[in-house]
């Protein structure tokens, strides 16, 4: 009796929610063909994993804007979390059932955008009419944006495949409030002595008002973002030393080139000295911070928790949203070379990271139903108008020259004024990471230390540089083959059709990319043999 | 009801569906109303945009096809099917057999040029393990044969490649750029000479050669002109660096000048102000000295 009645209750449910289907189907039907005007209206979807609070609301305001303006266009977010925003993306992209507009960026690689994704060059070539009217009426769109829409292009597909309509950086975040409370004062570090004395002051506080707080909110995410940035001040003239005249940046084939032939490693002072500024600074962040997510940090921070925190830009609507008090906003305060102990190593303050102009891509896969309205809305996203709107309602940076930077965006805007950095001991690859997150307790935990970790790593780290090497070899080997493919497609295309310019620029591209490419290839094969031989190169 | 067994009856669903799938595809390919040189120009497009299984598919549907270019054909076929995916040895064998053949066939069309070029990389690159002398030979006698041509010149790039990061002594690398450098000289397409000196120049920095050397080459490339943005950047970093260092104070200064201009806000660009400031003695706009910018109560 009772198993007829739960199975009752199941069909009826099943047949409830059956129904509720049926009805939203028709009613979404219905809703797609009714119209102001009595024209078709067009629905557009736009997949994107910026869940955070300021993104979404740009992307809803940017929606009326344009639905305002084109009444028979209707737009609708679909926000996917990241963890499952490349599995979810790459089912609608097989499944020929894709949004009209989605971000790249996770799930992407160059076979997938050049099956599945329109090239955009024309586009970037030609006006965007969302401009008239403003200084960049007339001019091509790549035109229009602070990087040149490199953010948008794909080296190796010599293509734009996207639009970039927002830029990205990493900063201090402090709760002003807390601040005041603790130093009297809102004036937040400007040097990195400034940062220690009151990341101290701040557990003397703790201490003196029996509260729960630490100095800096710390997670294996917010506290690596700090930790690397400030080993890499140790490391810029290291960096210098182990690279040849006129090389301002280093591959990471030849840092364990270096690492083989013993020239530096993590005992060498300057890398010894970028790990004791990473244990100091860890010092003053919860217990057993490795362990925990971002998300554990951030919510620490906002419930008052701790005074500072270190993020990206991207976190910001999120903070100011969720914080009942005011935040400050500054850049890392890194040792200058006048500091006592870590000034001998480093040039100074380092410059924000290059491309990072470039975020939040979005492109339009071949499937959309809509092609044009699609190209029309992307155009209206790329815009003056839209970039104003954009970053007033998300709180990031614009990509959109002619925009003004809203106040809450300001701050993060990328400052190039700052030298190169130097290199990360994360540098080799995965396997590296590995072996330095299972021994990271050995430096930041209360009983480790710079040695202890040193002494724990050093064993399995050069190993591990090399299966990283070997890793990045296959990987190098097989982007040749496939340039190899490429280029010879190109170069025959080109030499088919001389008349056409635009064939003969993509032969070229594609050709000095590819030879890049076998560059580092054969760089790499030498690095990795003359390891198997035990010869210097 | 169906006298079939399961196994049995999914096995001819998947027939079926094939057959389907497979007669669509005939309609479409038959309905897009190309001209055959269009229609193995889309065939070369798909090879040039990553999609090689599609690409080397669309080269062996077009076989027979009136109009099509046989050669031509093959040669798309036979490039497509060395990155085909799953990629497989007889794959890579299959290649050289077509491209073997169609040097055969005619050894001095433009079709023998690409077929003996591809010949070269496959010993270089598809092999494993590779087999650099043959590669080497094939690459010497290519430009050998076609001189002025830009496939049998990329030949050059890749030889200096293989001489010079090979595990020999400093002398024996001085003696073999010395003779790259001959070869160089004997190149005639822009993009030859370009790629020749990148490589050159990269090698005598990597392999600490010379950077008087590094510096020749490097101004040569770009002298025929770098259009990859990346590449460009980083050779007038190397130019502007060597130059600074080997006392060309003019050279240097032309260079720093051209970065700042072309790149303001590249993470080099910073320190290539103050390199120029050290050099003229002036302070260069927009450099100001590096610091936190904090703001505050946003």
């Amino acid at each position: 009796m009772r198993e007829r009645i739960l199975n009752t209750i199941g069909i009826g449910l099943l047949a409830v929610c059956f129904l509720i289907a049926i009805a939203r189907i028709v009613f979404i039907r219905f809703q797609s063909k009714s119209s102001v005007d009595g024209s078709k209206v067009v629905e557009l979807r736009i997949a994107h994993w910026q869940l955070e609070n300021g993104p979404r609301a740009a992307f809803e305001a940017l929606a009326n804007e344009y639905s305002r303006r084109h009444p028979n266009v209707r737009i609708t977010q679909i926000p996917i979390p990241e963890r499952i925003y490349g599995n979810w993306l790459v089912t609608q992209l097989v499944g020929g059932t894709p949004p009209d507009l989605i971000q790249l960026g996770i799930g992407m690689n160059d076979e997938r955008l050049a099956r599945f994704f329109t090239p955009l060059s024309e586009l970037a070539d030609r006006p965007n009419p969302y401009n008239d009217g403003t200084p960049f009426e007339g001019k091509p769109l790549r035109d229009t944006f602070a990087d040149g829409m490199q953010g948008g292009y794909y080296p190796n597909l010599v293509e734009f495949y996207g639009v970039p309509i927002s830029g990205k950086s990493f900063r201090m975040f402090y709760n002003l409030d807390l601040l005041r409370e603790i130093t009297g004062s809102e004036r937040v570090p400007q040097t990195y002595d400034e940062l220690i004395a009151l990341c101290k002051r701040t557990q003397e506080y703790a201490a003196e008002k029996h509260v729960r707080m630490v100095p800096i909110a710390g997670s294996k995410y917010n506290g690596g973002i700090l930790m690397q940035a400030l080993f890499t001040s140790q490391t810029q003239k290291l960096r210098e030393r182990l690279t040849p005249t006129g090389m301002l940046v280093t591959p990471a084939s030849m840092l364990a080139d270096r690492l083989l032939h013993k020239q530096w490693s993590l005992d060498t002072p300057d890398a010894k000295s970028g790990l004791t500024l990473m244990r100091e600074v860890a010092q003053y962040m919860q217990p057993g911070f490795m362990q925990l997510l971002r998300d554990d940090a951030m919510l620490l921070f906002v419930q008052r928790g701790a005074v500072m925190i270190t993020t990206g830009s991207w976190d910001a609507t999120s903070i100011r949203q969720e914080s009942p008090f005011r935040i400050g906003v500054g850049s890392i305060p890194y040792p200058a070379p006048d500091h006592p102990v870590y000034g001998r190593f480093t040039y100074g303050s380092i410059a924000d990271a290059e491309g990072s102009n470039a975020g939040t891509v979005l492109g339009i896969p071949r499937d959309t139903k809509h092609p044009e309205e699609t190209r029309d809305f992307l155009q209206f996203l790329g815009s003056v108008p839209g970039g104003q709107i954009w970053t007033d309602r998300s709180g990031w940076i614009p990509s959109v020259m002619g925009t003004k930077t809203s106040p809450d965006a300001a701050p993060f805007l990328p400052n190039p004024n700052g030298y190169v950095a130097g290199f990360s001991y994360l540098e080799g690859g995965a396997d590296v990471g590995g072996i330095v997150d299972s021994n990271m307790h050995n430096l930041v935990s209360s009983y480790g230390s710079v040695d202890r970790f040193i002494a724990a790593t050093s064993k399995s780290y050069e190993r591990a540089w090399v299966s990283d090497l070997q890793r990045n070899r296959r990987a190098q080997a097989d982007i040749v083959q496939r340039s190899d493919t490429q280029v010879a497609s190109f170069l025959w295309l080109a030499r088919k059709h001389p008349e056409n310019a635009e064939a003969q620029h993509k032969a070229d591209i594609a050709l000095q990319g590819a030879d890049a490419s076998e560059r580092t290839l054969i760089y790499t094969n030498m690095v990795l043999n003359s390891k198997a031989n035990n010869t210097a190169p | 009801m169906f006298p079939l067994h399961l196994p049995t009856r999914h096995l001819f669903a998947c027939v079926c569906a094939a057959v389907f799938a497979h007669g669509l595809n005939l309609c479409a390919a038959s309905e897009t109303g190309a001209t055959p040189s269009e229609e193995i120009d889309q065939a070369w497009e798909k090879g040039a945009t990553f999609r090689f299984n599609e690409a080397n598919v669309h080269f062996g549907k077009l076989a027979g096809k009136p109009g099509i270019a046989e050669r031509e054909r093959l040669l798309g076929e036979a490039i497509t099917l060395l990155n085909r995916q799953p990629r497989a040895q007889s794959n890579i064998t299959e290649a050289g057999a077509i491209f073997e053949k169609l040097v055969r066939e005619n050894d001095s069309d433009t079709i023998a040029v690409f077929a003996q070029y591809f010949i070269g990389r496959i010993e270089q690159v598809f092999l494993d393990p590779p087999n650099y002398e043959a590669a080497r030979r094939v690459y010497r006698d290519l430009l050998a044969r076609f001189p002025g041509d830009v496939v049998a010149e990329r030949a050059a790039s890749h030889l200096v490649l293989l001489d010079l990061y090979e595990d020999v002594s400093k002398e024996e690398r001085l003696k073999r750029l010395a003779s790259l450098e001959t070869l160089g000289n004997s190149l005639n397409t822009s993009m030859g000479k370009r790629e020749f000196h990148i490589n050159a120049g990269q090698a005598c920095l990597d392999l600490d050669i010379s950077d008087e050397k590094a510096l020749e080459h490097f101004l040569l490339a770009d002298k025929e002109g770098i259009t990859r943005w990346q590449t460009e950047m980083a050779a007038w970093v190397i130019i502007a660096e060597l130059a600074r260092t080997e006392n060309k104070r003019e050279v240097a200064i032309e260079y720093y000048k051209r970065i700042i201009a072309k790149y303001p806000s590249n993470i080099r660009t910073f320190t290539m102000k103050k390199r120029l400031e050290s050099l003229t003695g002036t302070t260069v706009n927009g450099s100001p000295a590096p610091g936190p910018a904090v703001v505050s109560g946003i």
